[in-house]
């Protein structure tokens, strides 16, 4: 029977049966699996879950006729270890991969693999301040579901200033031209273009200043992420 | 009602232990979430009491575990933790699809509290 | 955590009117210890806010080793640990800042003392003091833990929120303590072996003043 190696990330477990697991794996190439590893929890479990969360691993596996293929073997490629010694960021990664496993469908694009991995590459690094990664990650899911705000031009279709305020179009998705009363400046606007952009946590911890802004547009992206990403 | 507690303070544990037992329930008492996990395998509880920071595997994993099987996925579990409310409440939904059915702040929870809230998950449950 | 013992053992103690001397005697105990952390937690933030450091003086190590592990045996008796006193060697004293090593070795073993040994039920706690080449090492020992000690990373038990995961659910405030006041004396928590024992210790200079017999 055809064999497939691959990496993946486990998004859930699910015991079934005496001694069998199902789980869910997001690869690169293969989209979203859904596996039976089978004699696995002989005896109950010795918490391998701990082990198993935050870790790429290679795995082999035989697709199946319906939905649920079968795991051959799985060894531990990377484990994120560090993550789970902080509370708060073991906490915010379970978050990231439950908001990641709703959002996705069966057959996810390699982006979002590589969404997930440097998630854990940046919660597993320290210094990365953990709402940066949060937001971060948001900003990248909507940009890979196509929710991405116009951060170009206003809702005149004229480019952004950097002299000028702005407040936000949930309807238009795009900054609307306001008095000094309005919430967005230029350096809000900057960051916002950083976190859709390529960058990586990592490099976008460098920027000066940048953690005090977060806190101005965290609303901004939470009431976007609640309108478009359905939990 | 047969509790399952999670808390890795012993001195702390005695103190809400006795305060249970007290009111008549039966407490199995573990420090760590390996220890629950096979604790739970021995006997069924039919509530968890739980501080989401341990030595080791975090109460995170253990819940990741425990929900993982089928037979406990009804078990209501408390989050009884010095872990402030506030770095929480960004993981609401995340707590709530793990099943827990309680947040309590164990430096602002008296004893009374710990126990009303017990027993209302045990009173759902009859 | 004292603070929370004191509360929820008057909490029950009201309820029952059993041997009133002994809840006093626990309460007495924790509010104690409490008062101890809290200090010593409020100076450890001030020296690291204003990167201050300690005057140190000559302090006889024995004594202070003596008085830590009388003032932890109560509190290391409730979490099923056994406290020894280990001097190897004779000294005199140490250049140290008195109230200060007192508070850095009662905050570790305020921390080493909530171990949760993944074999063991009883732990024995031990404070001890030896001579090596750089000076006098003084400090919290255990055993079967040194796997699960993380070495160098001590700076960042303020912002971790449970920054010594294999070893204790505790925030490692007792490490903060311990770390920010040996820093402010001039020397440096470190992770370290003694008597086949892990642990944590720090080493100080002895006083070259002579000593009045």
């Amino acid at each position: 029977m055809k064999r497939i190696v691959t990496k993946g990330i486990i998004l859930a477990r699910t015991n079934y049966g005496e001694a069998d697991r199902i789980i869910t794996v997001l690869t690169p190439d293969q989209g979203k699996l859904r596996l039976i590893a089978k004699g696995v929890r002989k005896p109950k479990s010795k918490l391998a879950g701990g082990i198993e969360l935050f870790s790429v691993s290679d795995i082999t596996f035989m697709p199946g006729r319906k939905e649920i293929g079968t795991l051959v073997s799985a060894r531990l490629h990377t484990h994120y270890g560090d993550i789970v010694k902080d509370i708060d960021r073991t906490m915010l990664g379970y978050e990231l991969i439950k908001q990641l496993n709703k959002t996705t469908e069966d057959e996810p694009e390699q982006a979002y693999f590589n969404l997930l991995e440097n998630a854990f590459i940046a919660l597993n690094t320290e210094h990365i301040h953990r709402g940066l990664i949060e937001l971060w990650f948001v900003a990248q899911l909507l940009k890979l579901g196509g929710h991405m705000p116009n951060l170009q031009t206003d809702t005149t279709g004229n480019k952004l200033a950097a002299d000028q305020m702005y407040n936000f179009s949930f309807d238009d998705m795009a900054f609307v031209r306001a008095n000094s009363s309005g919430r967005y400046g230029a350096a809000a606007i900057k960051v916002l273009r950083l976190l859709f952009s390529n960058n990586s946590p990592q490099a976008l911890q460098q920027v000066q200043g940048i953690e005090q802004v977060l806190k101005q547009i965290e609303s901004l992206i939470n009431t976007i992420q609640k309108t478009y990403i359905v939990l | 009602m047969h509790i399952l507690l999670i808390e890795p303070d012993t001195i702390l544990a005695q103190l809400y232990i006795e305060a249970l037992e007290r009111v008549g329930h039966k407490v199995s008492y573990v420090r760590t979430a390996e220890a629950a996990i096979h604790t739970a395998d021995r006997r069924r509880p039919d509530v968890v009491v739980l501080e989401i920071q341990l030595a080791g595997h975090s109460g995170v994993a253990f819940l990741q575990e425990f929900r993982s099987y089928a037979d406990w996925l009804d078990i209501p579990v408390i989050l009884h933790t010095v872990v402030p409310p506030i770095p929480l409440q960004r993981f609401q939904y995340s707590l709530k699809e793990m099943g827990i059915v309680q947040q309590l702040y164990k430096p602002q929870t008296s004893l009374k509290q710990l126990v009303a809230a017990v027993n209302r998950c045990v009173s759902i449950q009859l | 955590m004292p603070l929370m013992y004191i509360a929820r053992q008057a909490e029950l103690a009201q309820k029952c009117a059993n041997d009133p001397i002994q809840n006093f005697k626990f309460m007495q105990t924790h509010a104690d210890m409490a008062l101890q952390l809290v200090d010593s937690y409020l100076l450890s933030l001030d020296l690291k806010a204003r990167q201050m450091s300690l005057e140190l003086e000559p302090v006889p190590l024995s004594a202070v080793l003596y008085d830590v592990a009388h003032e932890l045996t109560p509190l290391a008796k409730q979490r099923n640990t056994d406290i020894e006193l280990v001097l190897a060697g004779k000294y005199g004293q140490v250049m140290a800042h008195p109230d200060g090593l007192r508070a850095a070795l009662y905050g570790l073993g305020f921390v080493l003392s909530e171990v949760v040994h993944p074999k063991k039920f009883r732990n024995t706690l031990r404070i001890a003091a030896h001579r090596t080449r750089g000076g006098i090492v003084a400090g919290v020992y255990m055993d079967d833990i040194g796997e699960l000690l993380r070495t160098n990373k001590f700076e960042q038990t303020t912002f971790v929120r449970q920054p010594f995961t294999n070893l204790t659910a505790s925030s490692g405030a007792g490490i903060f303590i311990a770390e920010t006041i040996f820093s402010a004396m001039q020397s440096r928590l470190r992770a370290g072996r003694f008597q086949k024992q892990q642990g944590l210790a720090a080493t100080l200079q002895p006083s070259r003043q002579l000593e009045l017999v």
